[in-house]
């Protein structure tokens, strides 16, 4: 009956769930020498002015600090001094409660699009096929821009349902593995209270 | 509730820790294995419960529970947080594992103290029950906000904003919280009354 009805209680629970969490999501991608931050909590609600440290990943050195804004995004341009010595960027956001979470962004991301700025003046008439390769180049990144995003949030973990019953699971069967050692052995038999 | 890793200093880590540690032993040792499913269940309880988010007020934050679980379990209620805690850390990366210490006591301190101090009398009527429950949730919440501001205040100054953002963030989910407990209590006390009665 107790069993019968805490797991009531336990299905309860989940009705109204939709795995909201309080931990907050990162995610940057680059586009052009623009990187964007978008950092929200699960539920795609948006950090609200949360601060933004871009770090130097190997010597820890910070590069620059900024705000989030209202929809908690943080656009920056790469640092001259990170693209110089090719170092990959760690961009770690954090909140006002203690909550902490952090991206790597790669050197080989945002050098391997570096190039493209360059792309201006042309004119119809001579194109020759390198600067057709950058204009083409200038264009997939463009198009590609939403799709690395949607990539870099797809990265982040949600506790999803599996999970979920994979921590019930293991309670259970962490109580079941506890109830078992107290009474397998004989000179500890189980005693009434 | 779940501070993240990298905020705290070593000192408030290993504080945590011990207090951790000395709670989840006293906990055990406590514990009535022969209500060890019940235990485990409300485990579960709380660890689902950290799932649900109240989507009031300017943060984001969610329910705990551990008023209801200190109720039932009483110093039981520690070694059900801590390990629901740490699957949260594995499976959701929640916190981290370096924070588990901190983070437990946050939770699960209160819920502990709370549950002792609010537990029904044998024979209390149904409107001191529902007072204990609502009472029990409302500071076991209460109390988690202030040791967490306490916690980050220890590490970094600037406490007075912190902790002015902390409470008032978890005001709607204390009520939330004090409210879900009371109707839990009273439901358990209709259904199920010798539950109650485990936390002696």
């Amino acid at each position: 009956m107790i069993i019968r009805s805490l797991l009531l209680l336990a299905c309860l629970f989940f009705i109204p769930m939709q795995a909201q969490a309080h931990k907050i999501h990162v995610f940057a991608w680059v586009s052009g020498d623009t990187v964007t931050v978008e950092s929200s909590f699960s539920g795609n609600k948006p950090l609200l002015h949360g601060k933004i440290t871009v770090k130097d990943n190997t010597s820890g050195n910070v590069l620059l600090q900024g705000d989030g804004d209202d929809q908690g995004l943080f656009k920056f341009t790469v640092p001259s001094i990170a693209r110089d010595n090719k170092t990959d960027l760690l961009i770690v956001v954090s909140g006002s409660e203690g909550h902490q979470s952090e991206w790597l962004l790669p050197a080989t991301e945002y050098l391997s699009i570096e190039n493209n700025i360059h792309t201006t003046d042309h004119s119809a008439s001579n194109i020759n096929s390198k600067e057709l390769q950058e204009i083409i180049r200038t264009i997939i990144v463009e198009e590609l821009e939403p799709i690395k995003r949607s990539l870099a949030e797809s990265k982040q973990q949600k506790p999803g349902f599996s999970d979920i019953m994979g921590g019930i699971g293991y309670l259970i069967g962490l109580a079941g593995l506890v109830a078992w050692l107290r009474n397998r052995n004989p000179k500890n038999p189980k005693t009434d209270d | 509730m779940h501070i993240s890793e990298g905020i705290l200093t070593a000192p408030v880590l290993a504080g945590g820790a011990v207090l951790t540690t000395i709670g989840t032993a006293i906990g055990l040792k406590k514990l009535d294995y022969d209500h060890i499913m019940t235990v485990s269940l409300l485990s579960a309880t709380f660890f689902v419960a950290s799932l649900i988010h109240v989507p009031i007020g300017p943060g984001s934050v969610h329910l705990l529970l551990g008023g209801l679980l200190g109720l039932i379990l009483g110093w039981g209620a520690f070694p059900a947080i801590v390990v629901a805690l740490t699957l949260q850390t594995i499976f959701f990366q929640y916190g981290g594992m370096v924070v588990l210490g901190v983070n437990g006591f946050i939770i699960a301190g209160p819920a502990v103290l709370c549950g002792l101090l609010f537990r029904p009398l044998p024979g209390s009527n149904k409107k001191k029950l529902m007072a204990a429950g609502f009472l029990a949730g409302f500071c076991s919440m209460f109390l988690s906000a202030i040791l967490m501001a306490g916690a980050l205040y220890f590490s970094d100054s600037g406490f007075l904003r912190v902790a002015g953002l902390v409470l008032a963030s978890h005001i709607p989910v204390m009520l939330i919280e004090g409210l879900i407990t009371m109707f839990v209590v009273s439901f358990l006390a209709r259904v199920q009354p010798e539950i109650l009665s485990l936390n002696r």
